[in-house]
């Protein structure tokens, strides 16, 4: 009977090994030249299953956006560093906090509209199974995007 | 009639009743089989031990998993949500960016 127990347990250790293995295993993307320098696109690759053509133009859209993309987070770090300055400032709403609200505002708006083309001009790179599961995935992250911060900010 | 008189016509009307020896013996053959019949815990589990032991079902028990782990490791990659999140922050605005 100890020799069927070490079966049933060798057959359990067996199973959990392989279903490690196989869940960390993605030999597609070992040899991944792109995937090194913006391992932040393996989502794409591997839940998308991005052919190599798609995933190369979808690399180059991201280089050329992340420029931009920070540029942008500059901006909003400016523009709300303004907002903080002006209410700690303590002298109530004057018109340059009003100003600053409104600068704030449009650049939050602006930033958004600029990530929605960004993900728009991926998505037009897919065909349409993997398109529709890349907006479905991401499109409602962007309506979230920086509501936590403005909910940080007194009305 | 009084109680007590009825009593003793009922006494008076009993008779001993005698089972045939086979009747007995018959009664406890059918508790210990339906005893038999009911496995215990215990059996429940050495039953599929038992099977184990069998020359080819060690091979198959170890094949049989290694099948399932695979299948569930295919079924759900590990840290697909975390992927996902790292991409969008990647491209969203409002997080912070490190210098690149």
């Amino acid at each position: 009977m100890r020799k069927a127990v070490l079966i049933a347990l060798l057959s359990l250790v067996a199973g959990i090994l392989s279903f490690q293995g196989m869940r960390g295993c993605r030999p597609d993307l070992a040899k991944d030249v792109l995937l090194d320098d913006m391992p932040e696109l393996a989502w794409l690759r591997q839940d998308l299953k991005l052919s190599e053509e798609q995933f190369r133009r979808v690399a180059e859209l991201h280089e050329r956006y992340r420029p931009q993309c920070v540029d942008m987070c500059q901006r909003i770090a400016t523009a709300r560093g303004r907002v903080d300055a002006l209410l700690r400032g303590g002298h109530g709403v004057t018109p340059e906090l009003e100003v600053a609200m409104h600068e704030l505002a449009r650049v939050r708006a602006d930033c958004r509209l600029a990530m929605l083309r960004h993900l728009y001009e991926t998505a037009a790179m897919l065909d349409d199974r993997q398109a529709a599961r890349y907006l479905q995935a991401l499109l409602p992250h962007v309506a979230e995007s920086g509501s936590a911060a403005e909910a940080g900010h007194p009305h | 009639m009084k109680d007590s008189e009825i009593d003793d016509l009922l006494r008076s009307a009993s008779e001993p009743i005698s089972l045939p020896d086979s009747f007995r013996r018959g009664v406890w053959q059918r508790i210990e089989a339906a005893e038999l019949a009911r496995p215990s815990a215990a059996e429940w589990l050495r039953a599929p031990l038992r099977w184990l032991l069998q020359p080819w079902a060690g091979a198959v028990s170890v094949a049989a998993a290694v099948a399932i782990g695979l299948g569930l490791g295919a079924i759900f990659p590990s840290g697909s949500r975390d992927a996902e999140a790292n991409y969008f922050r990647s491209i969203n605005p409002f997080e912070t960016h490190e210098a690149r």
